[in-house]
């Protein structure tokens, strides 16, 4: 069985760096994108099993982003997880209407990251 | 009258009671029946046996001794029938009297026959069966009377009790009326006896009661004998009014106690009341009390007593001391006026508040309303008239629902007395547009706790809301500025401890490099986060300085200048204007590193960063130009909010914490300046920001101009020091080796004070003096001798502007040069401490109007360091000061030689107490309070002080 493949979408370079090794020590193929629309382009092309994908970007933030993911026939059916530095309950009662399967804080514990994703998605 | 009416009542019963003994008596009365009886019978025997011896004998005696009888006969007989009748005895006497006239006529006809001789026929008609038949017909009566007589004697007992019994019984019917007629009549007469003993006793009495009554009663009571001008006054004019016991005294002494003013009144008011027939009087007057300093409030009654003939024999009254009445009544009044005043300051406390405060009567219609509530609604009084206050401000909902009046919360307050407190709502102003509130609604009871309204204040929270968003905003991108260089140290430091990276030491490194730089700078947004704080909430004490423009340019490009090298980057120094101002150089440094920090950020490789400050009319301009990319329009005026990057990356690539402008912003405004941007995207941008010049300008030099100097010496290292020293105070600088080189600069270089060291070898300090004095171009130039000989060892042929001693004191020097700055002029300057900057530039302005000049401190520690440089001719003083305070500055002043005369104005917010204004005083010191002596006046006062002042110390060196 070929690994999944997850693409983070991350304005913040470090961030997606850690990210990646995270998870591709987890048994993930990983993809990146640093910007909302390059996130897009990434996985309608790519399409990748899942997508990390934080909320505070420029331009194009993250609820955009899902929003976008969700017009296109092409990345509709890719499930989302928020990864997001916002934690207030506000904030995640807001993000958790958009309908992502998941919302995971910031900071991220590296050990479990790849587990709770997995669990998330009910890989 | 009751008495005759009674005795008429006696008399009638009296008489009743006599009828009727009479009555029974005449019954009861048998001797006299039987006597008449008798004497009846024995007087018909003698009729008839006179009669028939007349008849007989005709013998003319007994004629006349019949006729005798007969005479006799006729009134006993009608006696004796009208007893009979009157007796009603029942005996009838009809036959009887008919008999006896019948016996009289035959008798009568015998004794004519006898005396016509024919006495037989005279005995005959005598002796006839009639005669006897009728004589013992009326024979028969007096045995009847006898009969009836005995029956009665026999009876007689029983008749006398009837006769009791029908008396007593009418006297007993008679006896109650007889007792009431005369209790009635008693009564009456006791009555007038009462009245009439009365009369006295009340005299009598009434004395004793007078008397009682007088040693009873806190009143003083008086009275007045007018037939000998005698009054008497009781023991309460000793207690009361503080006399020992007067007693008996001839009336003058209680008018001579009555106040001066008033006894003519007192007199004339008596006379009036006597005169004109009154009774009673009654007068306020002042009466002396026994300590004979103090009078009393009296209010006199007297009630006049008149003798028969309305002669005034006496009079008698009662003083009532008025006095605490009269002081409760001055009490009162003076209480309502202060409640009156108070009324007045509610309303102008009412007034003042910044809440809307609105009345509310029980039908909810507003009969009250603040300013403040008038002005946030766009209500007047006008407008409230008649309508319920809910219907004109709160009749909507916020989205638009209908609120009806009922559902109120103010109802709450106005139907059940609940105070009730809304902190989210909105009302509607009179143009029909909202605005959120807090209100709460208070209801109002009268002192018997009956709901009379409410009270409703309210405020507008827009800004308040606004100013919450804006924290919640602020907390929220915090958070996720904080936690995003958090995310990437704990994951990379996760990935290490986990043990992950053991396999690969390049990872490995690569992880420890991100936790480090992501380290770095989230200490470096936690200290931005904190300067910035600490900046606006003005925790951030400026150490302000008086510094040059150009100086604080030149090192913030020192700082900068390896940064922009390794960029590749120009930095190009543009216009420098030498410019004093009053600020802390490393905050100014701070701002301008930034500026260039940025600028350098954003500038392509191989560019130029420009950077120039300008003097401006009230401080300098600095600026920073670069060429890089620009900020688009729209972003323009978010550029200086906090984490507003143009491009969040930027701060990732450019390594800022998205606060830098913030804080520059801040840190500009801080020192009473402002910062702008100006940028053509594509083009580059340009950062400006204005520091206020100093305001220890000397006479004839612009604002913010630095002092043209020209240090004269011929030790180059002196002239060095003194150059780097002068520059240091905002002084423009020029030095000259000697008096040559000093004088070929002049005509270029016209300085504001000149610097000369009178021991030179090459021209001669003397030498050169004499011919700047002689020069009428350069006479006028101050210049301060710098000489290792103390001034007092010289005979000064010259006017002189200072004497500075070697080896130099640096503040001597600066005092000195002021000084000799200051004397220039001689233009009156005034030194402002205050810590208000917009107050401080207000007054600066106004009385550079007038032509005087300003320095400004703006803490205590401020104004002692500017003291110590500038010898003011006037202080205006604010108490509340940081550092510092008012109190300290003058304690500090006090010691100085130079100030403690100095003329100060304490111009505070508050009015200082007694005692501190004793710890207050200076020289000549006013008091003027800032909510009380508008900025107007304030001017005005300080000039016209300014204007004595002046005037005083030209008269004192005229006299001198």
């Amino acid at each position: 069985m070929s690994p999944k493949r997850i693409l983070i979408i991350d304005d913040e370079d470090d961030i997606r760096e850690v990210a990646a090794i995270t998870l591709e020590i987890g048994g993930f193929e990983v993809l990146t994108a640093s910007t909302g629309r390059k996130g897009i382009e990434c996985a309608a092309a790519e399409q990748p099993d899942a997508i990390l994908l934080d909320v505070m970007m420029p331009e194009l933030d993250g609820p955009a982003t899902f929003a976008m993911l969700r017009q296109f026939q092409a990345t509709r059916d890719i499930p989302v997880i928020f990864l997001t530095a916002k934690v207030q309950s506000a904030d995640r009662r807001c993000l958790g209407s958009l309908g992502a399967r998941a919302i995971m804080a910031k900071p991220f514990d590296p050990n479990s990251l790849a587990s709770d994703i997995s669990a998330a998605l009910g890989w | 009258m009751a008495l005759l009416a009674a005795v008429m009542l006696t008399a009638v019963a009296a008489w009743t009671i006599t009828s009727l003994y009479h009555h029974y008596s005449d019954v009861i009365d048998l001797a006299k029946l039987s006597e008449l009886s008798a004497n009846i019978t024995h007087l018909d025997e003698t009729l008839t046996s006179s009669a028939r011896v007349a008849a007989l004998s005709n013998d003319p005696e007994w004629d006349r001794k019949y006729d005798e009888a007969a005479k006799e006969f006729a009134p006993t007989w009608e006696q004796l029938k009208r007893e009979l009748a009157r007796n009603e005895l029942g005996i009838r006497t009809g036959a009887a009297d008919q008999a006896d006239r019948e016996t009289t006529r035959m008798e009568r006809e015998a004794l004519a026959l006898a005396g016509d001789g024919n006495t037989a026929a005279a005995t005959a008609l005598l002796s006839t069966d009639r005669y006897r038949e009728m004589k013992a017909t009326f024979g028969q009566l007096t045995s009847v009377i006898n009969q009836v007589v005995r029956e009665h004697i026999e009876n007689g007992r029983e008749r006398t009790s009837r006769r009791n019994a029908i008396l007593i019984g009418t006297c007993l019917l008679l006896l109650p009326l007889f007792v009431i007629s005369w209790a009635y009549a008693l009564m009456a007469l006791h009555c007038y006896i009462e009245a009439r003993d009365r009369a006295e006793q009340s005299v009598r009495e009434s004395d004793e009661r007078f008397s009682i009554a007088s040693r009873a009663t806190n009143d003083v009571i008086w009275d007045w004998n007018l037939a000998d001008n005698t009054v008497w006054f009781n023991e309460a004019l000793q207690t009361n009014l503080g006399y020992s016991s007067w007693g008996m005294v001839n009336i003058t002494r209680w008018a001579d106690a009555i106040h001066p003013e008033d006894v003519r009144g007192v007199m004339d008011s008596i006379r009036t009341m006597v005169d004109s027939d009154g009774q009673s009087w009654a007068r306020e007057y002042r009466f002396l009390r026994g300590d004979g300093k103090n009078y009393a409030y009296i209010l006199d009654r007297g009630f006049l007593m008149r003798d028969a003939d309305g002669k005034p024999t006496r009079m008698i009254g009662a003083m009532l001391d008025l006095t605490d009445a009269k002081r409760a009544e001055a009490e009162l009044r003076e209480v309502n006026v202060q409640l009156e005043r108070l009324g007045r300051k509610n309303e102008l406390i009412l007034n003042a508040a910044a809440d809307g405060i609105v009345g509310l009567d029980l039908d909810g219609r507003a009969t009250f309303i603040n300013r403040a509530a008038a002005e946030m609604l766009r209500l007047s009084m006008n407008n409230l008239r008649g309508q319920r206050f809910h219907e004109l401000i709160h009749h909507t909902r916020e989205y638009g629902k209908a609120h009806p009046f009922e559902e109120c919360p103010n109802m709450r307050a106005l139907r059940d007395g609940e105070m009730s407190r809304v902190p989210n709502d909105i009302f509607w102003r009179r143009d029909q547009t909202s605005f959120a509130v807090e209100y709460s609604t208070t209801p109002m009871r009268n002192e018997s706790g009956q709901l009379v309204g409410a009270v409703m204040t309210f405020h507008d929270t827009t800004e308040r809301l606004e100013v919450q968003r804006m924290k919640d905003e602020f907390v929220s991108i915090v958070s996720h500025e904080l936690r995003t260089p958090l995310t990437s140290i704990r994951g990379a430091l996760g990935l290490l401890a986990g043990g992950l990276m053991a396999s690969s030491p390049v990872k490995g490194q690569r992880m420890l490099d991100i936790a480090v730089s992501n380290t770095d700078r989230l200490v470096r947004l936690i200290n931005d986060i904190l300067d910035i704080e600490r900046i606006d909430s003005g925790k951030v004490v400026l150490t302000k300085s008086i510094c040059n423009a150009a100086t604080l340019l030149r090192d913030s490009i020192d700082v900068m200048r390896p940064i922009a090298d390794k960029a590749g980057v120009l930095l190009e120094l543009g216009r420098v204007e030498s410019a004093t101002i009053n600020a802390d150089a490393d905050r100014v440094i701070q701002t301008l590193t930034n500026l260039l920090s940025n600028a350098i950020k954003f500038s392509p490789s191989g560019s130029a960063v420009t950077i120039s400050a300008i003097h401006e009319r009230d401080g300098v301009a600095f600026r920073v130009k670069d060429r890089g990319r620009g900020i688009p329009a729209d972003k323009l005026d978010s550029v200086f909010d906090r984490f507003q990057q143009v491009d969040a990356s930027d701060s990732r690539e450019k390594g800022g914490s998205g606060l830098g402008l913030t804080i520059c912003r801040s840190i500009v405004r801080e020192h009473g300046g402002e910062m702008h941007v100006e940028s053509v995207v594509g083009e580059g941008s340009e950062f400006r920001f204005s520091i206020p010049a100093a305001l220890l300008e000397a006479s004839g030099r612009k604002p913010g101009a630095a002092p043209r100097i020209v240090v004269c010496d011929d030790d180059p290292n002196l002239r060095e020091v003194l150059e780097a020293m002068l520059d240091g105070y905002g002084y423009d600088v020029r030095t000259a080796e000697g008096g040559d080189e000093l004088l070929r600069l002049l005509p270029s270089f016209t300085p504001d004070v000149i610097l000369l060291d009178i021991f030179m070898p090459a021209g001669g300090g003397w030498e050169t003096l004499s011919r700047l004095k002689n020069n009428p171009e350069t006479a006028e130039i101050p210049v301060v001798i710098l000489s290792g000989i103390k001034a007092d060892e010289m005979a000064a042929p010259f006017d002189l502007a200072g004497w500075v001693n070697k080896p130099l004191d640096e503040r001597t020097l600066i005092a000195t040069l002021e000084h000799a700055l200051g004397l220039a002029g001689r233009r009156p300057r005034i030194m402002i401490v205050e810590d208000d900057f917009d107050l401080a530039r207000v007054i600066t302005e106004s009385f550079a109007r007038h032509g005087i000049e300003t320095c400004h401190a703006a803490t205590g520690r401020e104004a002692i360091a500017l003291a110590r440089e500038v010898t003011p001719d006037l202080l205006i003083l604010d108490l509340v000061l940081p550092e510092l305070d008012g109190f300290g500055v003058v304690e500090w002043l006090r010691e100085q030689e130079k100030l403690c005369k100095v003329p100060m104005v304490v111009y505070s917010a508050t009015d200082p107490t007694t005692s501190e204004r004793q710890r207050l005083t200076l020289g000549p010191t006013q008091f003027l309070t800032k909510s009380r002596v508008p900025p107007q006046e304030f001017e005005r006062r300080v000039v016209d002080l300014l204007a004595t002042m002046t005037r005083t110390q030209k008269e004192i060196a005229h006299v001198a």
